[in-house]
């Protein structure tokens, strides 16, 4: 470092020199290479008025494909028990689940967004195993629903947003603000407020 | 002030040990109060003084150096007999320990500014020292007679606060609440994991079970070759791979030992981490009130007055959330106590008392609640007085107020602005305090109440709930889930055998000791699908005393547990018939069993459920929907009458017996309006009338409150709250009633 003494730097040239020599690490290169892209990418959406980068986290519920801001996101864990409770009926509110040692409320997003499983429950067992408990929140006040799927974070400029059509698929989204293109899919971008007050209104 | 940085944490550090010195010292000053000469205590009070001295000396406080080493001169001139400790030697000696504290408070007025102060302190306490040692202070000798009783006291004393000035005051951390439920989570998580290698290592030896039939296979084939010879190759061959079995097979014996010494290690860590959890929400009780010795008896003092607080139950463990907020109404009760439950000494000597009054502030955990109890042995409440007092506050008529009964005229003790005090003292009198206590009582779901006997004494009653607690529980299963029925609430279990049981009047009944209790299935009550068992017994749950005991069929017995209580989520607000919820040691879910609820939902099912289908089939065949209104009323006969007069009037009429009841109920069904009382426990009518006035979807559903209070400002509090009309219960022996809800929602069918 900078403390060391005339001698020692000396001494020690040969070995600096090899240092500066050696080969790149593996993926160095890449990383690099995405970070110019990524910066460049950046500068961009920056330079389009209106445009912003965005990550949302895609999942799958019946056989529609939706996305929710990844900040909202704690946890996505196996799935577990639920415990249902006394006298409530409605097909929205599942139960208590305990994630992580937290027993948080778990609901239906299906029954919310009012998304049927025709589709995969003919695909069968298969699909079942990427089923996932995942638990979203602001500000402490979490719940939890399960997944048929999530595939994780995805990145997106605002302007490859597609407005959304009445219906998606075969089932009305009202909570969708716009439409994600992603690997040939149709994500539903779903308004990440309107979708928590909604559930929190919906539990009491 | 010094601008060390070390030095501040050298502060914390005296500052810790002062809060544990210092209790010990003020504990040793009370009882020394009552016995000056006792041994025991000036020697700990003594030490405690010497230890701050030598600490302060450490820390070079030089303020706090002199107050100790003024008080320790105090004190050993007393050990040595050279002194007699008065009343206003121990007020001295109190205030030293105040002023350790400025000291050593960080504050502007701490440190050397507290030097004036200190130097007065050093003065009046040398001048009590010289003053009581040419002769005792007078009120010590006050207290001589009754040696008897003072004798009692000090022992009690001594035994109640031996153990805690030795480790009971530990340093307290502050934690949140939602902090430490996430600790117990992890610490429950980690417990379960560790759990999963017990299993892990049992499948384990299903290896080591198949390294011995491939032993065994080996020496088989061994056996089919010719003995001795052979083809060299071969026995080589095999010797080898028995050599390599036999390798592999102690290898895999070390490992599993290893493993079971990890699982060992990593269950009793886990375990402990998991116990060391809950404990630490547990403080004993002791370590939430000892500060009101103090402050009882310096009230006391400035009143005249000689008290001592005694502490029963001191080392009971209670909820840390509990203690804390059990903090104001208690320092409210002890006020009142000393205030207005004790006589003056003379008056006190006239009743043939000891001069001492004595207040017992005890914690004891009674049939699965916390009971708190302040009593004092004072004059007790004049009831006539109360009652004047009533009448001359305008609360009720003469005529009412001599119909009522005594506990009844307690209950005004409550209300808001009540005192029977007619001046304010700044002590207490205001008349704040025990409608506060009854609040925070009933916020955590519980009970105030006060008894009194005259001549004898007061005693207050706070009856809370352990639900924030850890509790002993039967687990039962219930359509495939797990639900826990506190032991508390829990009359008996026991296996019914189909045959005995009979049906009266449509319902199953069996005989349970001397009664016919009826049959319900929990399915039903919970609304959880069929019950399914198909075996010769029933499980059955018996809950209930008397008259209201219920038979409960459960699916099946799952054990006795202790489950660690979770809150459910608060913005599902209350779950009709469940309390908490807790985790399993799988880590799954099971709800707790609210009893009382669970009780009430029973008593309508039994009582009008039935009818209730039978009714709405009637409807449909008169094919006029009839108007549907919730009756809310405590008490049996107005809740009859006012159904009964509805009825008649063609409306149907649902019930239910308070507040609680009727919340759930306007959810759970639809009604075209509410009745309800205000006076009501477990949730008053003004309660339930804000929460369905709040509510999105019934805010539109008209409410009229039926009560006894007549007063502008009662009918004023109802309608704020958001009734639509307020009406006296003598009104429903004429039309009134039915005329207000014909107005409010029309005719029973249009």
């Amino acid at each position: 470092m900078s403390g060391s003494s005339e001698t020692a730097a000396t001494k020690t040239s040969g070995s600096a020199g090899s240092l500066l020599d050696r080969p790149l690490p593996s993926g160095y290169r890449e990383e690099w290479a995405q970070h110019f892209a990524t910066a460049a990418r950046a500068a961009d959406a920056a330079s389009d008025p209106g445009s912003r980068e965005e990550t949302v986290v895609i999942f799958r519920i019946g056989d529609e494909w939706l996305a929710l801001s990844t900040v909202l996101f704690h946890e996505i864990a196996e799935p577990r028990r639920i415990h249902s409770l006394p006298h409530r009926r409605d097909e929205l509110l599942l139960g208590i689940v305990n994630v992580r040692g937290e027993l948080l409320v778990c609901v239906s997003l299906a029954a919310l967004l009012g998304i049927g499983d025709s589709l995969s429950s003919e695909r069968g067992e298969r699909m079942k195993t990427f089923e996932r408990i995942v638990v979203i929140g602001k500000e402490g006040r979490r719940l939890a629903f399960p997944a048929d799927e999530v595939h994780g974070i995805h990145r997106y400029s605002t302007r490859d947003l597609t407005a959304t059509p009445a219906t998606i698929g075969k089932a009305a989204l009202p909570f969708a603000t716009a439409i994600i293109p992603w690997q040939g899919h149709s994500v539903g971008r779903l308004d990440d407020q309107l979708v928590l007050d909604t559930l929190d209104r919906s539990i009491a | 002030m010094s601008e060390d940085l070390s030095q501040f944490s050298l502060l914390d550090l005296f500052r810790a040990e002062l809060q544990s010195q210092s209790a010990a010292l003020t504990d040793g000053l009370l009882a020394l109060e009552r016995d000056p000469i006792s041994a025991i205590h000036l020697e700990a009070c003594m030490r405690a003084a010497h230890s701050l001295k030598g600490a302060a000396r450490i820390i070079d406080l030089a303020p706090a150096v002199r107050v100790a080493h003024v008080m320790e001169e105090c004190l050993v001139a007393a050990q040595h007999g050279r002194l007699r400790l008065g009343r206003d030697h121990i007020d001295i000696l109190l205030q030293g320990v105040d002023l350790l504290a400025l000291v050593a408070s960080g504050t502007p007025e701490g440190g050397d500014a507290a030097l004036p102060r200190v130097a007065e302190f050093e003065r009046q306490l040398e001048q009590a020292v010289a003053s009581g040692s040419a002769a005792p202070a007078d009120d010590a000798i006050a207290l001589e007679p009754a040696p008897a009783r003072e004798g009692t006291a000090a022992t009690d004393v001594a035994t109640g606060d031996a153990t805690p000035s030795a480790g009971g005051s530990d340093r307290m951390v502050r934690i949140t609440a939602e902090g430490m439920n996430r600790l117990l989570g992890l610490a429950g998580e980690s417990l379960m994991e560790a759990r999963r290698l017990r299993p892990f290592a049992d499948a384990l030896q299903r290896l080591k079970r198949h390294h011995a039939s491939l032993a065994k296979a080996l020496d088989d084939l061994r056996a089919t070759l010719p003995p001795q010879g052979g083809d060299p190759q071969t026995s080589q061959a095999f010797g080898e791979a028995r050599d390599r079995l036999a390798e592999s097979r102690d290898f895999l014996a070390d490992r599993l030992a290893e493993l079971d010494a990890i699982d060992r290690r990593a269950t009793d860590l886990a375990n402990r981490l998991y116990a060391e959890t809950i404990e630490s929400r547990m403080r004993p009780f002791e370590d939430g009130v000892r500060h009101y010795s103090r402050m009882v008896r310096d009230l006391g003092r400035a009143l005249g007055k000689t008290v001592s607080l005694e502490i029963v139950g001191g080392s009971n463990g209670i909820d840390r959330d509990i203690l804390d907020q059990l903090d104001a109404p208690l320092g409210h009760l002890l006020r009142n106590a000393v205030d207005h439950g004790l006589e003056m000494p003379e008056e006190r000597i006239a009743a043939g008392k000891p001069p001492e009054g004595v207040i017992r502030l005890e914690a004891r955990h009674n049939a699965g609640l916390l009971q708190i109890i302040v009593a004092d042995d004072g004059r007790g409440i004049d009831i006539d007085r109360l009652r004047r007092a009533i009448v001359t506050r305008n609360l009720t008529s003469e005529a009412t107020a001599a119909s009522l009964s005594e506990a009844e005229l307690l209950a005004f003790l409550f209300l808001p602005g009540f005192s029977m005090k007619p001046t304010v003292t700044d002590i207490s009198g205001r008349g704040v305090g025990l409608d506060a206590v009854q609040s925070m009582a009933k916020q955590v779901r519980g009970v105030a109440s006060v008894t009194t006997q005259p001549g004898t004494g007061t005693q207050f009653q706070l009856q809370l709930p352990l639900t924030l607690s850890v509790v002993r529980t039967l687990l039962v299963e219930i359509a495939g889930e797990p639900y826990a029925f506190p032991l508390a609430g829990i009359t008996r279990t026991l296996r019914l055998p189909r045959d005995a049981i009979e049906v009266l009047a449509g319902r199953p009944h069996f005989r349970f000791g001397a009664r016919q209790v009826g049959l319900i299935t929990a399915h039903e009550l919970l609304e959880r699908g069929e019950p399914r068992s198909t075996s010769e017994d029933l499980a059955v749950v018996v809950i209930g005393e008397d008259a209201d005991s219920y038979g409960l069929i459960v699916d099946r017995f799952l054990g006795e547990r202790e489950l660690v209580v979770r809150p459910l989520d608060p913005r599902l607000s209350k779950v009709k018939d469940v309390s908490a919820a807790a985790l399993m040691e799988d880590g799954s879910p099971v709800l707790i069993i609210d009893i009382d609820d669970l009780i009430r939902s029973a008593e309508k099912l039994a009582g009008s459920g039935r009818l209730r289908t039978l009714r709405h089939g009637l409807a449909k065949a008169d094919e006029r929907p009839r108007k549907r209104i919730l009756v809310v009323d405590d008490s049996l006969t107005v809740r009859e009458l006012e159904r009964k007069l509805l009825d008649h009037h063609g409306y149907e009429v649902e019930v239910a017996v308070d507040g609680m009841d009727g919340w759930n109920a306007v959810r759970a069904d639809s009604f075209d309006l509410v009745v309800t009382d205000v006076d009501m426990p477990r949730m008053d009518g003004i309660e339930l009338v804000t929460l369905i006035k709040q509510d999105g979807r019934l805010r539109s559903l008209p409410v009229m409150i039926v009560s006894y209070k007549d007063r502008e400002e009662d009918r004023r509090r109802g309608l704020d709250a958001g009734a639509d009309y307020y009406l006296t219960k003598g009104s429903f022996h004429d039309e009134t009633l039915i005329h207000a809800v014909a107005d409010l929602i029309g005719e029973a069918s249009e």
